[in-house]
Order: C-alpha cells, then structure tokens, then sequence
C-alpha cells in the first residue's frame, strides 16, 4: 500500500503513522476503509511488527483508526481539525524560518496566492 | 507441574537414545573386533586342544591367536574413540553451543553421555565374552585335561575383563574432562594408564632396593596386588600371568580385588564429575581446563623415570664393579654410595628431557620455563630423596617383614635348584594352615641365618638312610627358592631367598604329602601319559637306570590311585629321603615319586615286570625284534663299580634288583648306538652269552639295550669290538628332530635311536614300525584318530 | 521476559560482561550492538543458559535459566557455526531437535522446507553456506520455542531469505509472541528488525531502549552564528546541561551531536540566535560510533 524509507532519519513508526494521516487527507483512504492488518503491513514494509502496532495505537488513540476484534483496524471519522493543524504543522515551521530569514510576511501572503493559482492552473 | 516434570524426564531417554544413535558407526566397529577377538581365540584354544590330544602338532595357532589378540586390543581401545566423540563438545568448540543448550543440566549430560558411551564399549564385549565361553565349555566337557578348572575360571576373568574395560573408559572421560583439546586428552589418556602402575612398579623397585643386605629381589614386584586393581593394564596383567591359576581365580582373594578395583573406579567416575561440573563451558579448546592433574601425573612421570633409570644403572654398574659378595655385608650400603651422585646422572637427565618436552607440548611453547623448571626441581629432589631413603631404612624395614601367619590365604613355596624332591609342574598355593606356619618359619629362620654373618649349616641334621658320601654336600647345597604369601586381604607379598637344603628339609615331607601337591603330581602324571608320543614313558631310579614301560589309561588310573593311597597315609613325620627316587619322564616333565611311596614303586615295579622278563628277555631276542630297541655298545668297562650283589639286601633298589649301574668315564668312554640294520644277527649271537650282572669274568664289554646293561664275558670282548669298530655311530652324527634322536642311513632314511623311539620311522602317512616279516606297520596316521585310546 | 541482573562474566581475568542489568520485554526483537568485542555473543549465551554467570541473575519469566531444563527447552540458539551440523542430514537433524522441543511443529517445518526446496536426505555438509544457515533457521522456527537467540545468524542469508525469514518472525511473533534477541553488526538491518536496542562497550550497557526513543532523543546539529557570536564551546555547552556526543567546528559552521529531547535542545540554542540553525535524526550507524566515541573507542588518531 505504501512504502516506508528504511534509510530515512525519521522513526518507523513516525512514517508510518504521518504516511495514514496523508492518505486521509489526500482523500485516498475514506471513513470505514480497511487498512492492511499488523501482520501483513509489517510484511510488506520489512519492519518490525512491533512499530507497526505502536503506530496503530497511536492512530487508534488519537482516533484516527478504529479496531474490530478479528476483522481489523478501519479509519474513522477524520476528525477535520485535527488533520488540518497535522497538514499545516510543516507549514508553520516554514513559516517561521522565513520570518527568521527575513522575509516579510507580505512577501509570503503573495507568495501562496501565486502558487494557488498555478496550482488550479494545472489541475484545469 | 506434572506436565513439565515428565516433559525434562523424557529427555534424559531422548538424549540417552540420540547419543546411542549418533554412535551407531562406532558399536558396529567394536562389535566386528570384539568378535574377532576372544571367541576367536578361545575357539583357536579348542582346535589347538582337540591337535594336542591326537598328539599331532600340525597347525601354526600362535599366529592366529595373536592376531586375535590385536583385535581384542582394538576393540579396547576403542573406548578412546568413543569418548572423543560422546564428548566432543568438551573440545570442540562448534559443538558446544549446541550441545549445551540443549534443555539438559550439566549433571544429567554427564551421566547420559558417561553411560551411553559405556553401554555402547561394554555390550560387544559381553556378547564377545559369552560366544567365547562356548568354545572353552565344550573344551572342558571334551577335553578336560587341557581345559581344567573352566567353570571356575571362567565367571571371575570376565569379570576382571569388564572391570578392567570400565576402568579404562573411565579413565579417558577424566582425561577428557580436565583437558580442553583433542590431543591433549590423548596424551593425557596414556599417561594416566601408564603412570599409575609405573609408579607402583617404581616405588617396588626403589623399596627392593633397600634389601640390599638381607635378600635378592623378588620377581613380583612388592606392590603387585595395587598395580592389578589400579590401572587396567593392571588388570591385564593379572590376567596373562594369572589364567591358569585356579587357586586364585577360585578364592575370595579375587572379589577383594575386585571391589578394590571398584572403589578405584567410583574414586576417579566422583572426580570426573566433580570437575566436570565446576569446568566452564567457555573453557573449550583452551590447553588445560584443571591443569594440577597434568601436573600430578607429571611429578609421578619423574619420579618413574629416574627410579627406572637409576635401577637399570646402578645395578649395572653396582654388579660389574663389585663381586656378589658384597651383597650381603655391612659394606652393601657403603659401596652404593661411593659414586652415587655420579650413578644418578644418567636418570636424572633422561627424566628431565622427558619432563620438558612434556612441558614444551603442553605450553604450547617456552612459556613461564620457570615455572617448569621449578615443577621439575620439585619432584626430582622428591625421587632422589625417596630413593636414598629406601636404602638407608633397608626399604622401610619391609625387608624383615613377614607377614602372620593368621592373615595368609595362600602361600606358594618353588625352589628352583631343585630336581629331586620337589617339582611339580605348576606353581602351587597352599592353603594347609600347618604348611602357612611351617613357611613362616623357615622364613623368620631365613632372616636370621642372615644376621647371623653366614651362618653355620646345621650339622645336626641327618640324611637318615642315606648310604651316599654325597649327603652332606647335598646338605650345604644352596637352593633358590620364592615364597609367595597372599594375604587375605589381598596383597601378594613375594620373596626370593638363597638357602641351604638343610634348611628347607623340614617343610619339604608336609609339602609333597599335602592334598594340593598330590592333586598336581596326579594331573601331571595323566598329562605326561597323555602327551607321550607312543605312550611309552620312562622310568629312572636315583642311579640313573632308566627303563621304558607303556601305560594304558587303566594302568594310568591306577597308578594315580596309588599315588594318592600313598601320599595319604604318608605322614610328613615318616618321610625320608630315601636313596631311592624315581623320576618318571615325558616329554612333559620328570615326576619324583620318592621310596617311602611303597605302593606306587611297587606298582611301577609290576608293571616293568610286567612288560620286561628280564632273567630271559634279549638273551633270545631274534634279530628283527631287536631292532626296534635301543642298543649300544662298547668293548671295555672303566671303573666298574658294582652297587649291588644280586645276593645281598641292600641298599633297596626301586626299580628291580636286575637293573645293575655300572659307572664308566663318560668323558672319553661311552657306549655308542650302531647300525643296527647292519648288524643285528651278530649282536644277538653274543647276547647269549651275555649276564645281567657283572662279575669279575664279565669283563667283555657291554650291550645295553633300552638302558638295560648286559655284560659279556671276556672271551667275547674281541667280536663285540670289532662290531663295535665296524659299525659304531659316533655321537656327531646322531641329531634330533621334533621326534627324537636319530641318524641317517645311506638310503636317507631316519633311524631313531633313543628307547622311546627306535624301531619306528615316520613318512608322510604316519609312524610306523616293521613287523617280522618285514611289513609296515602304521600305529599312528595323521588325519585320523589314535589308533588305540 | 528476560531479566539480567547485576550480570557479571568472567573469562579467565577478563571481565566480558561487567555488572550488566537489561530488560528485555517479551515479544520484543531486541538488538545486541556493540564494537567487537563487547560482550554481545557473551550475554546470548548467557541468556540461552551456555554460559554460567559469576555473578548476578539472569531469569526469564522469573526463572533462573542455568541448568533449568523447563526454561531451555523454550529458548533455541543459532550461532554463526555450520560446522557442528556437516555430518547430518536436515531430516535427522530435524528429528534430533524435534526430541528436545515438544512444541515442534512438522507442519511448519514442511512449509518452510518445501518453500526454500532443501533436500531432506543429503547431507548439510554438502549445502552452500546460505542454505546451511536457512536449515537451521527453519528447525528454529518450527522448534516451537518462544525465545529465539540470533548470533549473528543473518550472515550468510540472500536477500529473498532474509525476506522469508522475516516474514516468518513476524507471523511467529505475533501468533506466539515470539521474543527474539539479536546480535548483529548489519546496523541497517537490525534498524527495520529490531524494536529495541542495547548498546554494550567493553562489557557495560551504553544504553537501552526502543529504537524510537533513541532516535528522537539524539540529534545532529548543523550551526553557524554571525561573526560576532562569540565562540562555543563544547565545555559551555556541557555546562548548560546539554550531554554533547560530538563537537566540531569546520571553517565558521558547528557540528554538534546532542542528546536530549528535542524541544529542549531547540530552545537552549535558539538562545545564542544563531544563523544557520538545521536539526535531524541520525542513522542507526550513526547513533553506534558517536555514543562509542565519547567512551573512547572512534576513528580519529589514525594516520598510517
């Protein structure tokens, strides 16, 4: 279903858990979705079965995912604020870097309108 | 619980089978040599024993059985094999893991892998054991002679075998155990076998040693009985000096051996799994895991050595610098130690070389050489001291020792300088309380003659009967002889001492009368009846008259019975050396039966009469019957000197007062054989002439025939030396064959010469003689039974 | 649950495990880093019940495992040796161990063995090194047992095998709660296998815990501060309380390995404003020669 970057800096589990929430949010896993079981997720990404389950927990803590015991873990209803402050959480550290690098928040304001617009550009 | 406490149960049979199977190739290997080994031999001992009794020494068994030998050896050996594998995970370091992590403790691995291994040594010899007795029962049912006492033996020599297998396995699994490697557990295998009985052999010596002054060393070393149940070669020495001794293999002496034996085992089986469990398992592969054992052995493996050596030099040097004389004075001592830091050189170098190549293998190298060469001091100083210390205690006083006469089992009494009143063809033990004390005697009487500075022969003794000048010389004469206590409890105790005869007359008459002694002259008379080649024998008095009588197995039993009747109504009190003693010879041995044994002599006597007339007999003998005796002549008669007169009564002659002797010089003048086929019409022609007795007109010369001298008259004496001229064979010419003596004629023909022999011949087919008319006659044929039993 | 104790081994005057104390938590893979050495194969075999400690306790599930014959037959061990298995073939060695575990499970053995098609009746002597190790990896996995040492035993394995065997443990670990520790050198490795590492150097634990807490707590800085700034120091740095692994300075941009948490660490040098301010995880590797190197054991000084 996806693949993990067993090269990158950033924790299993962590990739596994961001990679869920991005799938929800590009609209690619819906409310009810089946997502693959520990077992078969932790064979297909080459991991421990253990950080997949951490992971799931997590999900499932946070409410993201829900589990049926013998049927397996399914998304839940995709608790709208919670995604978004998790998508714009890079943006805001952007955001600050560019400040601390001195370019003026006008600077940046149209900055997004310009990428907006090639954006629905594009998608025309 | 109980799931889990049948659950470890299983594994010990589960671990017990898979060693037992992982070893399959090795059971089948000791299996293949164990039963070439002892059955092969004790079926080698039936087919030699069922050849002895048709008396024909056809095939070559000694090879055979030797080979058998090797292989039963193997087999015994390969009980290193075993362990080496059973416990490779001691030394090999792959197999450790594995091995020890299996779901076992330490002390259930060892015992599986301790009796898997020996289940699997054992097994084979015991089949082996088992097969191997059928042989021997069947000897002992067909051939008893040969295969006596079998029932008796047999049960304690297995078991002597088996403790001597389990000794050995346990050894190597306490070599195995303290040693890290392969190859320094065998080297260690092989010490442990070799020092153990080498330094009971050494502390012997060293300790004989110290009799310097009292009496020659003993053949069995003093602490013989620890060598047997302290090591397993031990144990095979007691079986190969032992088998046929079935006093010992018959008494208690043999389980106390055996439990001695058994304690030894428990003793080195507890420290073996003592170490065993205290080794680490991180320990594998490294040189030595307990190296003080190595070291132990080491110290005794010096202290082997220089005693070895030193006793090998110094006694060398010792006898050929010093007359024997020496031995036995105060001066022994002195003498010693003149050169003695010279005289130990020699071991101690070779012990020190042996040492440090030890050390240098075991190393691995020159490592801590200091240590070694401390090791080294230490127990040299320790040999040398022990040596020096033997000798000046006189071997700690054990030379004057001799054992109460209460706590010996058996006693063994051989004197070896004597043919004539005591030989028997076995060493005997006694176990006659009254024979006991009597040796106890003799042998503190023994140690004082030697405190006595030569002590004076005893002149108040007396050869009551004896008419012979030569009495007293037979008085002074000195007798080796060995006494050999068994004490109850186990130990041997052995002696060899140089005696006056006089000395040993008073236990010689309880000896020769007892039961045990008796029992042996019986067995031995059958067995030289037996074995004789024509079932002739020969009888000899004191005067060297020697006459040839045949015995059947009747004639046999009741000579015995006599024997016994004799011996039993003899008492020891009533014995006396009598100038009479008649020997009776084989091929096998000479048997005394001495005069005051009436019955049997007069049996004997019967018997000659029986088969001799002897007022008559060759006087008339026609030629071809003469020549199946023996006959030699010889013209002149040097120094006759007459022991009898047909008309006095004395002395008592054994045999028949017909036999005359007659001495001669037999430097120069001997009565040769001739060539019989020759001349045979003319020697009967003058043998009627001939007398049994010498007077002072025999002085013709002399016939004999099968040692029965017949003398002619001095009209003859000019006939009997031209014959004796013509036809005589000098002695050059008479050789010996397996058979006999004989010469060859001109046609190649061997002419046996000897009583026992003449008058027959031998071809491929047989022996064979001639009948009057001249036909061949076969009485014995090779492939097939005697022709008479 | 494997529970060291106060571990103390001792070779000979040599102590390769020093007063150790590790948790291992059931159904975990743990990993055994460490520089050659350190005392990894040591407390495997301790652990397996091979080895007897001098001083300490090691219990699993509560037991102590030396000698204990209920516990052992739950634990096997793969070390990185064929050799003590040449003379047998996989069915006989398959029925040597299948005496010893009682769980053993023919059914999984004959998937495995079919799957990988290794002959049942040649001798493993005659396999290639990688099929000798995958013949003792199936007994192990079908031997039933729920604690698996691992001795450097990836060695030797293709990376299809390493795959099956993989996919094998996890089944085994989430059917039986499998417990697995592993030592290895292959850090790449052991980062996707392992959920828990300890670290050991000369016979001590560096450090102990899952993989994601390590990594979150230890990270690498990239800094640069205007000319003005005065210099940092390492010493200055320690003094604020932050643990530096790692201080370089290359021309005018720090180098700095620091553990701790990482909004912690963010403030403390946010304070000194400076220009250039980057902060990652670091790699498993990484992680191994930094903490070794503060203890001594690093790369630097060589010049050959």
């Amino acid at each position: 279903m996806f693949s993990i970057d067993l090269m990158s800096r950033v924790p299993i589990y962590e990739q596994i858990y961001k990679k869920i929430i991005e799938l929800i949010i590009n609209g690619t896993l819906k409310e009810n979705d089946q997502i693959p079981s520990v077992r078969s997720l932790a064979k297909e990404a080459g991991v421990n079965p253990n950080t997949v389950s951490k992971a799931y927990q997590e999900l499932e803590r946070n409410g993201v995912i829900y589990s049926l015991t013998g049927r397996g873990s399914f998304i839940a209803k995709p608790d709208e604020k919670m995604l978004k402050a998790f998508a714009l959480a890079d943006f805001d550290n952007v955001v600050k870097d560019a400040l601390k690098k001195n370019i003026p928040p006008v600077e940046l304001k149209e900055r997004i309108d310009e990428i907006a617009e090639k954006e629905d550009a594009s998608n025309d | 619980m109980t799931a889990t406490t049948s659950t470890s149960k299983n594994f010990i049979l589960v671990h017990f089978k898979n060693k037992i199977s992982e070893n399959r190739k090795l059971m089948f290997i000791t299996t293949f040599l164990q039963l070439l080994g002892l059955p092969v031999i004790s079926l080698l001992a039936y087919l030699s024993a069922k050849e002895l009794s048709t008396n024909i020494y056809d095939t070559d068994y000694n090879f055979f059985m030797t080979l058998s030998a090797l292989a039963f050896l193997a087999a015994i050996l390969m009980g290193v094999f075993i362990i080496t594998s059973n416990f490779k995970y001691l030394h090999n370091h792959a197999f450790s893991d594995m091995q020890l992590a299996l779901p076992l403790t330490a002390k259930q691995r060892f015992w599986i892998d301790y009796s898997s291994g020996l289940l699997i040594y054992l097994l084979p010899a015991i089949f082996a054991m088992l097969l191997a007795s059928i042989p021997l029962f069947m000897g002992a049912a067909n051939y008893p002679l040969y295969f006596d006492n079998v029932d008796k033996i047999l049960p304690s020599f297995a078991i002597i075998i088996i403790i001597g297998m389990i000794m050995f396995y346990t050894f190597a699994v306490f070599s195995v155990v303290y040693c890290g490697t392969l190859i320094d557990s065998l080297i260690n295998i092989f010490l442990i076998n070799t020092v153990i009985p080498l330094t009971l052999t050494a502390t012997s010596i060293s300790i004989e040693e110290g009799f310097l002054t009292t009496s020659t060393s003993s053949d069995i070393p003093i602490l013989m009985s620890q060598i047997v149940y302290t090591s397993p070669i031990g144990c095979a020495i007691m079986i190969l000096f032992n088998y046929d001794n079935k006093f010992i293999f018959n008494s208690p002496i043999i389980f106390k051996w055996i439990l001695s034996a058994c304690v030894v085992i428990a003793l080195f089986l507890a420290l073996s799994y003592i170490i065993y469990k205290k080794r680490k398992a991180e320990q594998v592969a490294t040189p030595y895991v307990f190296k003080i054992f190595y070291h132990i052995f080491m110290f005794f493996t010096v202290f082997c050595i220089f005693n070895l050596i030193n006793s090998l030099y110094s006694s060398t040097v010792y006898a050929s610098s010093y007359p024997s004389y020496y031995y036995d004075t105060p001066y022994a001592e002195e003498v010693y130690f003149e050169n003695y830091a010279v005289n130990i050189l020699p071991a101690i170098i070779t012990s020190a070389v042996v040492f440090f190549i030890a050390e240098f293998i075991s190393n691995r190298g020159i490592k801590k050489f200091f240590h070694s060469v401390a090791r080294f001091a230490f127990a040299i100083v320790f040999a040398v001291a022990f040596r020096k210390i033997c000798i000046v205690t006189e071997g700690f006083g054990y030379s004057e020792y001799i054992p109460n006469a209460n706590s010996v089992e058996y006693v063994s009494f051989n004197d070896y300088s004597d043919t004539v009143y005591l030989n028997s063809s076995s060493s005997l033990y006694y176990n006659d309380k009254q024979i006991i004390e009597k040796i106890t005697n003799l042998h503190s009487e023994i140690l004082n003659n030697d405190s006595n500075d030569n002590a004076e022969v005893l002149s108040e003794f007396e050869f009551s009967k004896l008419i012979d000048d030569t009495a007293i010389n037979l008085c002074n004469d000195m007798h080796y002889i060995t006494i050999n206590y068994i004490m109850k409890n186990g130990s041997i105790v052995s002696r060899n001492y140089q005696v006056p005869f006089s000395q040993l007359s008073e236990i010689i008459p309880y000896i020769v009368t007892s039961d045990t002694y008796t029992e042996q002259i019986i067995t031995d008379l059958k067995y030289t009846i037996k074995q004789s080649r024509n079932n002739k024998i020969i009888i000899t008095d004191n005067f060297e008259n020697s006459i040839a009588i045949s015995l059947n197995e009747s004639d046999t039993d009741k000579l015995c019975e006599a024997y016994k009747k004799d011996s039993s109504t003899l008492a020891p009190e009533d014995y006396y050396y009598a100038s009479g003693i008649v020997r009776i010879n084989g091929d096998f041995n000479d048997i005394p039966i001495n005069g005051c044994y009436t019955n049997t002599i007069s049996l004997l006597e019967k018997f000659v009469l029986e088969q001799y007339d002897l007022e008559k007999d060759f006087t008339n003998i026609k030629p071809h019957q003469l020549k199946t005796h023996s006959v030699a002549i010889y013209p002149n008669i040097i120094n006759a000197q007459i022991k009898y007169n047909p008309e006095s009564n004395e002395p008592k002659y054994i045999i028949n007062k017909n036999l005359i002797g007659s001495g001669y010089d037999t430097n120069t003048n001997y009565p040769t054989n001739i060539e019989l086929d020759k001349c045979a019409d003319e020697i009967c022609e003058l043998l009627k002439y001939a007398n049994h007795y010498y007077d002072n007109n025999a002085n013709g010369g002399v016939i004999i025939i099968d040692n029965i001298i017949y003398y002619l008259p001095v009209e003859y004496k000019e006939k009997l030396n031209e014959i004796y001229n013509k036809y005589k064979i000098d002695a050059e010419y008479i050789v010996s064959d397996d058979m006999d003596l004989y010469y060859s004629n001109e046609k190649g023909e061997k002419i046996y010469v000897d009583s026992l022999t003449a008058g027959y011949f031998i071809d491929e087919i047989g022996i064979y003689n001639y009948d009057e008319k001249g036909n061949k006659n076969y009485i014995r044929k090779y492939d097939s039974l005697p022709l008479y039993d | 649950m494997i529970e060291l104790k106060n571990v103390t081994k001792t070779f000979d005057t040599f102590d390769a495990v020093n007063n150790v104390s590790l948790t291992i938590n059931t159904g975990s893979v743990f990993g055994l880093l460490g520089s050659n050495g350190a005392g990894k194969s040591t407390i495997l075999r301790l652990i397996t019940g091979i080895y007897k400690q001098e001083a300490g306790d090691i219990l699993i599930d509560g037991q102590n495992v030396y000698d204990n014959v209920d516990i052992k037959q739950r634990i096997f061990f793969i070390n990185d040796e064929t050799f003590q298995f040449a003379s047998f073939t996989i069915e006989k060695l398959k029925n040597l161990y299948k005496s010893y575990y009682p769980n053993f499970s023919e059914e999984i053995f004959e998937k495995l063995r079919n799957k990988i098609k290794l002959p049942l009746n040649k001798k493993i002597s005659t396999f290639s090194k990688g099929m000798k190790r995958q013949a003792i990896f199936i007994i192990a996995l079908a031997s039933g047992a729920d604690y698996l040492m691992l001795d450097e035993a990836f060695d030797g394995l293709d990376p299809t095998m390493r795959v099956i065997v993989k996919h094998m443990l996890v089944d085994t670990m989430i059917d039986r709660n499998l417990t697995v520790v592993i030592s290895s050198h292959n850090l790449k490795e052991m980062n996707d296998l392992c959920d828990t590492i300890g670290l050991l150097h000369d016979g001590k634990i560096v450090l102990s815990s899952e993989i994601d807490n390590v990594k979150r707590d230890i990270h690498k800085l990239q800094l640069a501060f205007s000319s003005e700034t005065p210099e940092l120091t390492r010493e200055s740095l320690e003094e604020m309380g932050l643990e530096i692994l790692h201080f370089e300075k290359n021309i005018s941009v720090y180098h700095i390995i620091v553990k701790g948490d990482v909004d912690t660490v963010k403030a403390a040098f946010a304070v000194k404003k400076p220009t250039v301010f980057d902060i990652v995880p670091l790699t498993l590797e990484e992680i191994f020669i930094y903490e070794l190197e503060v203890l001594g054991y690093d790369c630097n000084d060589i010049n050959v």
